[in-house]
């Protein structure tokens, strides 16, 4: 079942240089499952990215981050999960007539849309929201700041340096 | 620390946090030995995650409930709609601080708001006048910026918007005092650095939680006996009526038996009437204190919402305390807005990940992320207001669904009422102009699904055909058993709880300190 094609091969080497990787560091059983998996989860892994993408729609974040999210959701699914998402992205592009993901960005949000409610959409954006807005790499690229014990808070790092209102009397 | 016999017939206290930490305190501070039954462990400081999803998932109390009715929460949260903490303290951890007394008018609303079809509202079998004398004492205790001459916090960013946005519409009631956050050292506690982490538990204790101060100082008399991992599952009483044994899992597991000669519960209002249920005997085969079918009912939750705004400029409002201040015109009781009874509008940060949760609830896509990546630039409104006690907005015992031990999981029934709505629709409004007021260029309104204050299951009465407990949270048909939580509320106020909770505390330790030395308990 297992085909190599130059892509899938890239995707591979892609997934452990740049996913694989970091996942692995963050020490996430199933990550080496991901990292060496059959090259039909890569191309799933692709899917997913694009499906994450397409959810939470920043520019300024890196793409890896979330292929990171993809490759970890297929690579730490057991066996029901996985069977899930295999079908969820089948589907895409059953709904497609073709494959998903080389729609254009207002096709595949209309056919993502149809896909709400079902398992595989609410695995994907519950997953999607936790792994990126809880990832400080991705927030602070919003302004976020997140823990400031070991700075000192902000009592002397800008809590009250709004200078475009005047100060409560 | 002290070890108190099982045998030895102890004062026996369910839960730890804002009710139960302070009888505890108060009563071995008068040389009476206590056992306090803790079910969540100790987490201390050095353990607190300034990280919320991580926060949020080391503190909540997890355990399985089942949510009903029409409520928020009956679909987007039904096995977990309550937002309360399981650890030594209880939700004093992840209470934002905000200390504000109930106000007159609030103490007696079936009287002032009229018969309210639908609602079961009932006037408090105390005044204000009565409470004042514990509210000072509370203050005290918990240090409250802007009483006893403690000075106000220096405005953070996110409430220098609130402020002015109130002045420019008109209002004149804003203020930033009235936290149980340190604004300087006090008792002990350090003063606040401006974390930003309120919710997470306060890694330096400058905000008041009874895990920080009233917990540690009852250790220190040797009259604490503090069991952790222990969750009461049953009180027993004698042939004659009297609690006498308060049975718990022990953190193994075991059942345990503990003898009491006075026993408190001050579970939140979900549990404390799920033991009390749960406690069903021959004697009293509806549960205990329920001879008139009250415990469970007029669960009330309070009205609200938030609402967020895309600053002209950057705000930052994750920088400083979580939620720095508060409005109270909106407060008042003025029937021409459609509603009875009254809101405070409280400046409100969250962090990305619970932003983000908001926002998802509401839509996907591109909308969301446009906002997010706004995140510096955002204010952030809260409303908090008084909502509708109803006979039927109840916690019951499951019909379906066990816990570990075999026992049913409570089931938490709401039906919002039409002046909460109405209430809630008068909040978006009005925090949409402030909004607007200060130049906003985007706004997005969300509802909160969690319920974090927790009101009414056991309610106080004069008449013991109307309530569960009198004024003292003595309930009215045993004479040793007390509710000592915010499940004595017959009402919600459109104030934060806490600082009420601890004045009734208080209160009740005195009159059980006085009944036992008098040897009438």
């Amino acid at each position: 079942m297992t085909r190599h094609s130059d892509s899938l091969v890239l995707s591979r080497r892609n997934l452990l240089m740049a996913g694989g990787s970091a996942l692995a560091a963050s020490g996430i059983p199933g990550v080496v499952v991901a990292a060496g998996a059959a090259a039909a989860d890569a191309g799933e892994i692709v899917t997913i990215t694009r499906v994450v993408r397409d959810m939470f729609p920043h520019r300024i974040v890196p793409i890896l981050k979330f292929r990171d999210f993809a490759a970890r959701l297929v690579g730490t699914a057991d066996s029901s999960t996985a069977a899930m998402l295999k079908q969820g992205c089948a589907e895409l592009d059953r709904r497609a007539g073709g494959v998903w993901r080389t729609l254009d960005s207002k096709r595949r949000r209309g056919i993502l849309e149809g896909m709400g409610g079902t398992p595989f959409f609410s695995a994907v954006r519950t997953g999607g929201l936790l792994a990126l807005y809880t990832d400080l790499d991705v927030t602070r690229l919003f302004g976020y700041e997140g823990p400031s014990l070991e700075k000192g808070g902000y009592l002397l790092r800008g809590f009250n340096d709004l200078d475009w209102l005047p100060v409560p009397t | 620390m002290t070890e108190i016999s099982k045998r030895d017939p102890a004062v026996v206290i369910i839960g730890s946090g804002a009710a139960g930490g302070t009888v505890a305190h108060e009563l071995v501070t008068r040389g009476i030995k206590v056992v306090l039954l803790e079910a969540g462990r100790e987490i201390g400081p050095a353990e607190f995650i300034q990280d919320d999803m991580a926060a949020f998932g080391q503190l909540t109390w997890m355990d399985k409930r089942r949510a009903t009715g029409n409520w928020l929460a009956a679909t987007s949260s039904p096995a977990m709609p309550l937002w309360t903490v399981k650890a030594v303290g209880g939700s004093t951890l992840h209470w934002n601080g905000l200390a504000y007394r109930m106000q007159a008018h609030e103490f007696e609303p079936r009287t002032r708001y009229g018969q309210v079809a639908g609602t079961s509202l009932a006037d408090w079998p105390i005044t204000l006048e009565d409470l004042l004398p514990f509210y000072e004492r509370a203050e005290d205790k918990l240090g409250v910026t802007g009483t006893h001459g403690i000075p106000r916090h220096p405005a953070n960013n996110n409430y220098r918007v609130l402020w002015n946005a109130a002045k420019r519409a008109g209002y004149g009631s804003i203020s930033n005092g009235n936290l149980a956050i340190n604004s300087e050292p006090r008792d002990g506690r350090a003063g606040c650095i401006q974390m930003g982490f309120c919710n997470q538990g306060c890694k330096i204790g400058a905000k008041w939680s009874t895990q920080a101060s009233e917990i540690p100082k009852a250790i220190a008399t040797g009259r604490l006996d503090l069991r952790t991992g222990c969750m009461a599952v049953r009180i027993e009483h004698d042939a004659s009526g009297r609690a006498s044994a308060v049975v718990y899992r022990d953190g193994n597991g075991v059942l345990q038996s503990q003898v009491a000669r006075v026993v408190c519960v001050a579970g939140n209002a979900v549990e404390t009437a799920r033991v009390l249920l749960l406690s069903d005997s021959g004697k009293f085969p509806s549960g205990l204190g329920n001879g008139w079918g009250h415990v469970g009912r007029h669960y009330t939750h309070h009205v609200g919402g938030g609402t967020f705004g895309v600053m002209p400029k950057p705000v930052n409002m994750h920088r400083g305390i979580s939620v720095p201040g508060s409005l109270f015109d909106e407060a008042r009781h003025d029937e021409t807005r459609g509603f009875v009874g009254g809101y405070l509008i409280q400046a409100m940060s969250v962090a990305p990940s619970f932003l983000a949760s908001l926002l998802d609830a509401e839509d996907w896509g591109e909308r969301n992320a446009d906002f997010m990546e706004k995140y510096d630039h955002l204010a952030g409104l809260l409303i908090c207001g008084e909502d509708m006690p109803r006979a039927d907005n109840r916690v019951t015992l499951d019909r379906e669904e066990l816990d570990a031990l075999g026992l049913r999981i409570p089931c938490i029934h709401v039906d919002v009422h039409e002046n909460d709505r109405r209430m809630e629709a008068h909040g978006r409004l009005t925090t949409q102009v402030l909004m607007d007021a200060v130049g906003a260029v985007d706004v997005r309104q969300v509802r909160t699904a969690l319920a974090t204050h927790n009101m009414g299951t056991a309610r106080m009465s004069r008449r013991p055909e109307d309530g569960v407990v009198d004024s003292f949270g003595r309930v009215h048909e045993m004479p040793n058993l007390f509710v000592s939580d915010g499940s004595v509320f017959p009402s919600s106020s459109a104030e934060n709880p806490t600082l009420t909770i601890v004045a009734l505390a208080l209160r009740q330790a005195d009159s059980i300190a006085e009944r036992l030395g008098r040897g009438d308990l």
